[in-house]
Formats: structure tokens, sequence, C-alpha cells
């Protein structure tokens, strides 16, 4: 893994990554997906759902399972629009450093 | 270390942000072991790395509320290992600089010195206003609480005093009873409607009394708290200004 991923492109893929079920996903399951394509710490992705949640993009509610209490985190029409904005520049983002690595852009 | 260790140095750590965003960040990583399948005795995996850099990031997100982007470079107090494969191994924590972020960074933190110096200042020259102003309103404050407590200890006692008389009523209506039928069960029934009225007095504002209590304590807690939150949050601004 050899680029930084910088924390708004950290939000856009946690967003992506809760988007993706209906009923919203808890901690565990978002970082261990996330750690699918980027190398981080268990421990990053706390701050990064705590603030998305303050901001409104994410929200929270408990559901029992095995016994206790799980929190799943789900996301909210703003969180949606925030994602889809991400999503366009990223294409735009990658598509433009695609083409400089396969020469198209003479300068 | 162990989850247990974990867990309690990772409490510590986060002892000086408030009590709900310590059990909020608790909560979550106690989910989290538990999802992982980590008991106790299990060793936490490095993964997750060490209580006094999470707490770290969680005091820099706290702090930087209005901010989004940058607290999470500050958060992780993070070297920029640059692209080296081999040196990524060791980061545990991503160098979040990224383009989008370097005009949100600018000199948030000198400017807040300064703002909590003037205003301190001000504090302090406006002192002969506000200190007696604040004496007189917590002095009236207390006036009130200690009227409206009287008021009800009062009527707590008006009950007591229903009932006590009720009670005395009915005891002399049975004595009636040998001179006039009728007016024994007068007595008797007057007397059982006040011990009732009085019952329900003493119940009632006995009731209203305690809470009253309780809530000018809790008021008063809570007053007593609100310095040293502010307080808190001056301290964390002034983390995290390493950028390595």
């Amino acid at each position: 893994m050899v680029f930084n991923t910088g924390a708004a492109l950290l939000d856009a893929i946690v967003l992506a990554v809760v988007s993706r079920e209906a009923e919203g996903t808890y901690g565990y399951k978002i970082t261990q997906t996330v750690r699918y394509a980027i190398e981080l710490s268990e421990s990053t992705l706390y701050p990064v759902l705590r603030r998305l949640q303050k901001d409104g993009c994410l929200e929270v509610y408990d559901r029992e399972y095995g016994g206790r209490n799980r929190r799943y985190y789900k996301i909210t029409a703003r969180g949606q629009a925030q994602l889809n904005l991400y999503e366009g520049e990223w294409r735009q983002y990658a598509s433009k450093i695609t083409e400089i690595f396969e020469g198209g852009i003479n300068t | 270390m162990n989850r247990l260790e974990f867990m309690q140095k990772l409490e510590q750590a986060l002892a000086d942000v408030s009590e709900e965003e310590r059990q909020e960040a608790l909560q979550y990583y106690r989910d989290y072991l538990d999802d992982a399948g980590l008991t106790e005795a299990d060793q936490v995996p490095e993964s997750l790395g060490t209580p006094e850099k999470i707490a770290e990031s969680i005091r820099g997100s706290v702090a930087g509320e209005p901010e989004s982007g940058s607290f999470t470079e500050r958060g992780f107090g993070v070297e920029d290992s640059g692209n080296y494969p081999a040196k990524r191994q060791e980061n545990y924590y991503e160098n979040q600089t990224s383009f989008v972020q370097d005009s949100r960074e600018s000199g948030k933190k000198p400017a807040n010195g300064w703002k909590m110096i003037a205003i301190l200042l001000l504090g302090i020259l406006v002192s002969p206003v506000w200190i007696p102003l604040v004496i007189s309103a917590l002095t009236i404050a207390f006036a009130i609480c200690i009227t409206l407590l009287a008021v009800f200890a009062a009527l707590v006692a008006v009950g007591v005093a229903l009932l006590a008389g009720g009670i005395g009523v009915v005891i002399w209506g049975f004595a009636q009873i040998g001179v006039s039928v009728p007016g024994a069960v007068v007595l008797i029934g007057a007397g059982l409607l006040m011990t009732a009225l009085g019952f329900l007095f003493t119940a009632f504002f006995g009731w209203i009394f305690v809470k009253a209590v309780v809530a000018m304590f809790r008021w008063l807690v809570a007053l007593c708290r609100k310095p040293f939150h502010k307080k808190e949050n001056s301290v964390v601004q002034e983390k995290g200004g390493e950028t390595a």
C-alpha cells in the first residue's frame, strides 16, 4: 500500500461502505471492509465515524446481538448526498491521473 | 497487552475528555473487541494501536469540532513515511495529509491563544461590574429557593396538623356515641375527612419538598461544573501541534 489516504477520501470510503447496507452496519465490520482496500490501524475509524455522525452524515442505533447491544451506523440523506459528491470528485481525479500515467496529457 | 489492560489504559488515557465522550469511545472499543472475539485475557492485536495514541486522536477529534478535515492528521500524530512500502509496515496510522486538506489546516492555533488572553484581560478589567452582579444573582436565586422550600415545608406542617387533628376529632366522635348518636356520626365523619385531607397534604407536599431539594442540589452541582468544562476545552486546544 503505497499511497496516502487523505481524510476526505477516508470519509468517502467509510460512507460508501456503510451505504452498501440498507440497515447500516457496525464498527468492526466497517473496519474490516475498509482494511480490505487500505492499510490502516484498526482504531483509525472511530474518530471518523464519530465525526460523520456529529456532522449528520451517519445516524446510529443500537440493536441487540448475542445478549448485548451493538451500535449500528446508517447513512443519512445528507451522508448520501456527500457521498455522491465524493464519488463524482473521485471519478474525475482518478481518470485524470490515469490519463497522465497512460501518457494522454501533453504539456 | 491483553484486553483488560488495554481497556483500563484507554479509560485512564481518556480521563480528560467529557464523561459522555469517554463512555461512547469505551463502548465502541468494547463492542469492537467483542466482535473481534477477544476475551479479557487475550492479547489485543498490534494493528489496534496503543491506548495513548487512540486517546490522542479522540481528543483531537473532540477539540477541533467545527473543522472536519485537518484534525485527523493531528489526531494521529503521524510521521510522513513517504512511499516506502517497507517502512509502511511500522506505521499504524496513515498520514492523512492530502492536497485537499492543506488549505483547511492554516493557522487556527495561534489565533486561539491570543483570543483567550484578550478575553481573560477583559474579564479582569470588567470584574468590578460583573462580580457584584453575579453575587446578587446567586443571592436572589438562593433566597427564592429557601422561600419555596419554606412554603412547601409549611404546607407539609398543615397536612400533619390536619392529620393529627382529624384523628383527634374521630376519637372525640367515638366518645360522644353515648351522648348523642347523630352528633357522634357527624364528628366521626368530619374527623375522617380531616384525616384524609391531612394525609393527602402531607404526602403530596412532602413529595414536592423532596423533589425540590434534589433538583436544587443538581442545579448547584451543574453550576459548579460549568467553569471546569470550559477550562477543559481550552486546555485541549493546545494539543496536537506536532506535524513531525
